[in-house]
């Protein structure tokens, strides 16, 4: 599990995140949302050691900064795309941290596995410069799954994804928690993030403003003041939420 | 959707692996070919068998005037081309590396300017011509130049394009007051245009035997920092979720790769076009973007400038052309007729 606790970030003078506290379990995938410049990347950057913090985090119960990092791997918003290296070069510097690949002898099934159900198989080979922007997202999130980490921070992993690509690569992603992989995310489409995160968690201005099972927090007047009201949420067939932005047209 | 005929699939008869695995053994044999060709040719043509001979110790081996030729004019000569060619190619390769940035040349951060700056103020202070003092004080001037470009980043010395930035601002202050310098003394543009030029006339055992420890330490520790050097192909928030600490390895990258290119630059002057080429052709003909390739690059840039070298002496012949020279006027063609036939790009 990864938790943080009173988790204050300043950054040129400015408080970016005001004594947040959270924990996610393991096996759990907990979701933070929020505005633009709510601090969720933050929280996540600050677990990677991104970012100077005070307050604690702790991964199974170990200060982070004792934890090896390559065991909490990181997908990130902005991603460096290397520049001529092929799609398979890319995934593999996910084994990176088991050494050689002499030594790392389950890596090369791990890599072609992965490649495999994130349908990259077919251009392992290519460039990744000249991939597609979804291609490319679904690499990275390859390249992080390669590295077996007990935690993934995940931010905006499915940004830049078709809609059917997005529920392939979550599921994906989904299956590793049953060996116990830990998964916070930030996503902006929180709807597809209830499908699912166990857990919400609202931010708003560097502060946690509520948090709980998505279907609770996506009905709260909390979530629908964070985004100032600009949101509509239904529910569909099995009960999770729908969340779409709201127009004010002239005549409502 | 990408544009299939742009799309550059890596095709050939060779697949990367094997292109991986065959490139440092086609480097190594390159490199000895160089060599040869190198301590052979020349205004005195030696005989290939007696000079085999000769090194090996073998009975029947070079005497008299072609002997002293072998052994102190022309073997020492190959091995500082040899010694330099590899530090600025793995150099280059190191910057490009830690910069995430496919132009970055060993020059980069002052060097050039700083060794420059050096070179011309040993020149005033003796008479016109190559001294004792140039090296050491083109060695100091580089690695002053890099630390004091380091120095004015400050803070942001983990940030790549300051560092960049910095680097291009102090070379600019530097090449100032090296110029400044030329103007009022101008008995000294000659010798110190030729130094620029590059040169590794008259380059002695003694020469040879003050690089190379720093030199060949630097590959070495440039070669066991290479897997680690690859983390940072990613942004620095991904390399430190491999475990790598992006901000201490690149410093790390960053002085060894100075101690080279300064050594080189004492030994050699300034030798262009090695250290920025010769990563790209070897990385694109290997088909490996990662830095796991810069002990070939090392190997390929020694070869590369030996036979460099071997060109400056002989086309002219008994005249000699600066090694700078060649190596631009043969490298920048090659460099180019790769870059057209290739469709995947040369990073």
């Amino acid at each position: 599990m990864i938790r943080f606790e009173d988790l204050n970030v300043r950054l040129g003078g400015h408080t970016i995140l005001h004594g947040v506290d959270l924990a996610v379990d393991r096996g759990g995938w907990t979701c933070l949302i929020g505005p633009n410049g709510a601090g969720k990347t933050t929280v996540l950057r600050s677990a990677i050691g991104g970012i100077p913090f005070t307050g604690r985090i702790q991964i199974d119960g170990m200060k982070i900064d004792r934890v090896d990092p390559s065991r909490i791997a990181y997908v990130s918003q902005r991603p460096a795309i290397p520049e001529g290296m092929s799609v398979g070069e890319y995934v593999r510097l996910g084994r990176f941290p088991f050494g050689t690949p002499r030594s790392d002898q389950r890596g090369a099934k791990v890599v072609a596995d992965l490649l495999e159900e994130l349908n990259l198989d077919g251009i392992e080979r290519q460039s990744v410069t000249s991939l597609s922007g979804g291609e490319f997202q679904r690499c990275v999130i390859a390249r992080a799954l390669t590295q077996e980490a007990l935690v993934l921070l995940l931010d905006e992993p499915t940004s830049a994804l078709d809609l059917h690509r997005q529920i392939e690569v979550l599921d994906v992603i989904d299956r590793r928690r049953n060996d116990g992989l830990t998964v916070l995310s930030t996503m902006h489409d929180i709807t597809l993030a209830g499908m699912y995160a166990d857990k919400f968690v609202v931010m708003d201005r560097g502060r946690i403003i509520i948090e709980g099972p998505p279907h609770e927090v996506a009905n709260s007047v909390d979530l629908l003041r964070t985004f100032g009201g600009g949101i509509d949420v239904l529910k569909n067939l099995d009960g999770l939420p729908v969340v779409f932005p709201k127009r004010e047209t002239p005549n409502s | 959707m990408v544009n299939p005929s742009v799309v550059p699939l890596r095709s050939g008869i060779f697949s990367d692996r094997l292109r991986a695995r065959l490139a440092p053994v086609i480097a190594v044999v390159l490199l000895l070919v160089a060599l040869l060709l190198g301590v052979a040719l020349g205004p005195v043509g030696l005989d290939m068998g007696k000079i085999a001979r000769t090194l090996l110790g073998i009975h029947g081996g070079l005497t008299g005037t072609d002997r002293t030729i072998l052994l102190q004019l022309r073997l020492p000569r190959v091995i500082l081309a040899a010694l330099v060619g590899a530090a600025l190619a793995a150099s280059g390769s190191a910057y490009q590396a830690v910069f995430r940035n496919p132009l970055a040349d060993p020059y980069l951060l002052g060097v050039a300017a700083g060794a420059g700056l050096g070179a011309t103020i040993a020149f005033i202070g003796r008479d016109p011509g190559v001294t004792p003092s140039v090296p050491i004080f083109a060695f100091f001037g580089g690695i002053v130049a890099v630390a004091s470009t380091l120095i004015i980043a400050g803070r942001r010395m983990n940030d790549p394009p300051t560092v960049l930035l910095a680097g291009i601002a102090f070379g600019a202050f530097a090449t100032a007051i090296q110029t400044f310098l030329q103007q009022r003394n101008s008995a000294v543009l000659r010798p110190v245009y030729s130094w620029i030029l590059g040169q590794l006339n008259g380059a002695g055992w003694p020469t040879v035997i003050d690089v190379a420890p720093y030199i060949l330490l630097s590959l070495l520790a440039l070669h066991l920092l290479s897997r680690r050097m690859d983390a940072l192909l990613l942004s620095d928030d991904e390399a430190r979720s491999l475990g790598v600490n992006p901000g201490r390895l690149r410093m790390m990258v960053i002085v060894i790769a100075t101690l080279a290119t300064s050594t080189a630059v004492a030994a050699s002057g300034l030798i262009g076009f090695v250290g920025i080429v010769i990563p790209h052709l070897v990385r694109s003909l290997t088909h490996q973007a990662t830095s796991r390739a810069i002990s070939t690059i090392a190997v390929a840039g020694a070869a590369f400038l030996v036979l460099a070298d071997l060109g400056g002496r002989t086309v002219v012949s008994p005249a000699e052309l600066p090694i700078g020279v060649i190596t631009a006027f043969v490298g920048a063609p090659f460099f180019l007729f790769v870059l057209r036939t290739r469709g995947r790009g040369l990073v």
